[in-house]
């Protein structure tokens, strides 16, 4: 699982796009200028720095790390003391979402391996007719109409 | 290369194996556990033939190719598995962790129609070894080790004695899958 975070997993990513939308933005500013800028190039190289504190947590963050950082290592002005928490980031996050994956697969297989019977047994009816305060014949066709949408959902696309 | 862990003592490494006989038997003194099952007087053994995988069925072929167009895209293989229905012939094994053992998360109807409803119910979310219910000797364990280990498919003919009147002739493609932070897994494709 993921380790908990303050931030909703939309929220750091958005955020990772937006700095990286900026820096863009103050770069190509940076470039109309014959002479540069010094106050926009301190600027920028605030915004990269708070860049390479957030880690990312989906594919999204990790695609704008990956952009930001092939950005700067072709750029002239290097600023060599962020890739290696840019890089590490990204690589982070990759494995987590590797991980993930893996759980996922293993949770399909579990999932399927879970079988009902088409025809409930009478006690199975009597129980759940309790437990919903409702008729035996009700609650045999809830059961049907349950049993159904699943074999539904599991007949091949 | 680690292989499958012996269950109950030695497993000779020659094939064709047969279940090993205890010799000797301690009742669990640790509370909550059961004395383990009597041995059943089982004269079951397995052989186990490497095939070339162009000898696999298509649909276990099929399988093999869907793999290697997605080497690792887990979610991708189990989706795969379970739209078409080809996850029906099949048996899935994965551990919980790195050094955990191989769990059965789900026994499909070839092992079902030679093994029986009950075998599935006692053995589904348990270890495929160190497990009273064991159907077939450990070696199975080593071929799980080395699709893992290797990384490729491997493709058997097995013929297994004991279990009905006349041998029960089958093949399985083992496809062996490893997560980055090491947990395994093993897809095994079922031809009756």
């Amino acid at each position: 699982m993921r380790p908990h975070t303050p931030h909703s997993l939309s929220d750091m990513d958005a955020h990772l796009l937006k700095l990286e939308q900026d820096l863009i933005g103050i770069a190509a500013l940076i470039d109309q200028m014959p002479e540069g800028s010094a106050v926009l190039a301190e600027r920028y190289g605030l915004l990269l720095q708070e860049l390479s504190t957030i880690p990312p947590l989906g594919a999204a963050g990790i695609a704008a790390v990956l952009r930001t950082f092939l950005r700067e290592i072709q750029g002239n002005d290097y600023h060599v003391g962020v890739f290696p928490r840019l890089i590490r980031n990204a690589m982070q996050a990759a494995e987590l979402l590797a991980a993930d994956d893996f759980t996922n697969m293993v949770d399909i297989f579990r999932e399927e391996a879970v079988t009902v019977p088409v025809e409930p047994p009478a006690e199975v009816l009597v129980i759940s007719a309790k437990a919903g305060g409702v008729s035996v014949d009700v609650a045999r066709r809830v059961y049907t109409a349950m049993v159904e949408f699943f074999a539904q959902r599991r007949a091949p696309r | 290369m680690m292989r499958g862990l012996p269950a109950n003592g030695a497993v000779d490494a020659s094939r064709p194996l047969s279940l090993p006989t205890l010799l000797i038997r301690a009742p669990a003194i640790i509370g909550r556990h059961k004395d383990p099952e009597p041995p059943r007087p089982s004269s079951v053994a397995l052989e186990i033939h490497r095939q070339p995988l162009r000898a696999a069925a298509d649909w276990q072929l099929q399988i093999i190719q869907e793999w290697q167009g997605h080497r690792d895209m887990f979610t991708f293989i189990a989706t795969f598995m379970r739209d078409t229905r080809l996850i029906q012939r099949c048996v899935f094994l994965a551990s919980d962790d790195v050094d955990g053992p191989l769990i059965f998360r789900y026994i499909g109807q070839p092992s079902t129609l030679i093994l029986g409803e009950d075998w599935k119910a006692q053995n589904l979310n348990r270890p495929h070894f160190d497990n009273p219910f064991r159907a077939l000797p450990d070696c199975l364990g080593d071929e799980y080790a080395e699709a893992i280990e290797g990384g490729e498919p491997l493709h058997n003919l097995g013929i297994a004695h004991g279990l009905k009147n006349e041998p029960v002739r089958f093949t399985h493609t083992l496809i062996g899958l490893q997560a980055l932070d090491k947990r395994r897994a093993v897809l095994s494709c079922i031809q009756l």
